[in-house]
């Protein structure tokens, strides 16, 4: 009897540590988007609204307002990135990325690419390029392997994109002369 | 008595499981490159050489890769402190794997490889291509171990990923460059 109490003490604890261990995101599941939404407001408090496209997959986007650069729109993407060979998702891309609707003009484009590469040697966290449309971007992408992501390492990477935003943003439009 | 068998069979289950699961790599491990050797070594075969760090018990890993499209090449993988709590105590690690290309830019083609890069940046969510301060190419890609750890199969996912765009990217700067 005493051994039972034991061992069911034992397992009352396994499920307590199972229940407070962090969210871990997983790779089958399909709507990536509204656990990563959840979790931004559950556990940061932050909202992000979320958008269906037409494969069903829901992109989350917020606007984010700085002082140091003009407010600039935030998305977070969900991808499938590999599928088993009976089509099921083992693998997911998270993709974050800075919408800046900053243009580069054409006599600036070789000072800003200039400026980028700078940028993205001096920080981990930046990668930085300009787009089809002429727009600076900045993107970051994890991946959500079959051993799961755990959901606060979006958040991190959240985070740490916004600073490295402010100072990479600020840069580039001092070299664009905004 | 029946009751106490199927318990510890369960609890027998359950440490069962916990044994299989897979490796999560934790901020507080200050020898966080041993880790990751060890794993790169136990689950995929892959064995890297292990540098010593000057300072502290970790180490950096380093193996020649066999270029297909490209030259061989040096890839390093390397863990760094990245945020400390008041006591001083590391809450998050950042790992960061590059391959050393030793692709030299000239300056006449400075410009048209910066562009080249930026399309490859534009094209590849895993690319993060630039010139280092020795005018070499150089392809990084950085993880974060967080409080809530980091799967170490998500390096060896990287690693992965890293190898063919690096052949890719490698071809096209090659011909940019004209080698």
């Amino acid at each position: 009897m005493r051994l039972t109490g034991i061992v069911l003490l034992l397992l009352g604890l396994s499920v307590g540590i199972g229940l407070a261990a962090p969210l871990v995101l997983r790779a089958t599941d399909l709507d990536l988007g509204r656990t990563m939404g959840q979790y931004m407001l559950s556990a940061h408090n932050v909202h992000f609204g979320s958008q269906q496209d037409s494969e069903d997959r829901r992109t989350l986007m917020r606007m984010v307002q700085s002082t140091k650069v003009p407010e600039y729109a935030f998305a977070i993407i969900p991808i499938p990135l590999a599928r088993d060979s009976k089509g099921k998702v083992t693998s997911q891309m998270v993709v974050l990325m800075v919408i800046s609707e900053l243009k580069v003009p054409d006599d600036k484009r070789g000072a800003v690419l200039e400026a980028m590469n700078k940028l993205n040697e001096a920080n981990d966290y930046t990668h930085l390029y300009i787009d089809g449309d002429g727009d600076v971007a900045f993107r970051w992408a994890l991946v959500v392997t079959a051993s799961g992501l755990p959901a606060e390492s979006v958040w991190n990477a959240y985070a740490g994109m916004l600073s490295a935003w402010e100072t990479a943003g600020a840069e580039l439009n001092k070299v664009i002369g905004k | 008595m029946r009751l106490t068998l199927a318990v510890l069979l369960i609890a027998v289950l359950s440490l069962t499981v916990a044994h299989a699961a897979p490796l999560t790599l934790q901020a507080s491990d200050d020898a966080m490159g041993k880790t990751i050797g060890k794993f790169m070594q136990d689950v995929h075969q892959i064995s890297f050489d292990q540098k010593p760090d000057k300072e502290g018990p970790d180490v950096t890993l380093l193996r020649t890769q066999k270029g297909g499209k490209v030259a061989d090449f040096p890839f390093v993988i390397v863990t760094m402190p990245y945020a400390k709590d008041d006591g001083g105590k590391v809450t998050a690690r950042m790992v960061v794997l590059m391959v050393i290309s030793g692709i030299k830019v000239p300056d006449a083609k400075r410009g048209a490889v910066l562009e080249a890069m930026n399309k490859l940046n534009d094209d590849n969510d895993y690319t993060h291509l630039y010139i280092d301060s020795d005018n070499e190419i150089a392809f990084r890609w950085a993880l974060v171990v967080t409080g809530s750890g980091l799967s170490a199969e998500s390096v060896w996912d990287t690693y992965a990923g890293m190898l063919p765009a690096w052949e890719a990217a490698g071809e096209v700067l090659n011909k940019v460059i004209g080698k």
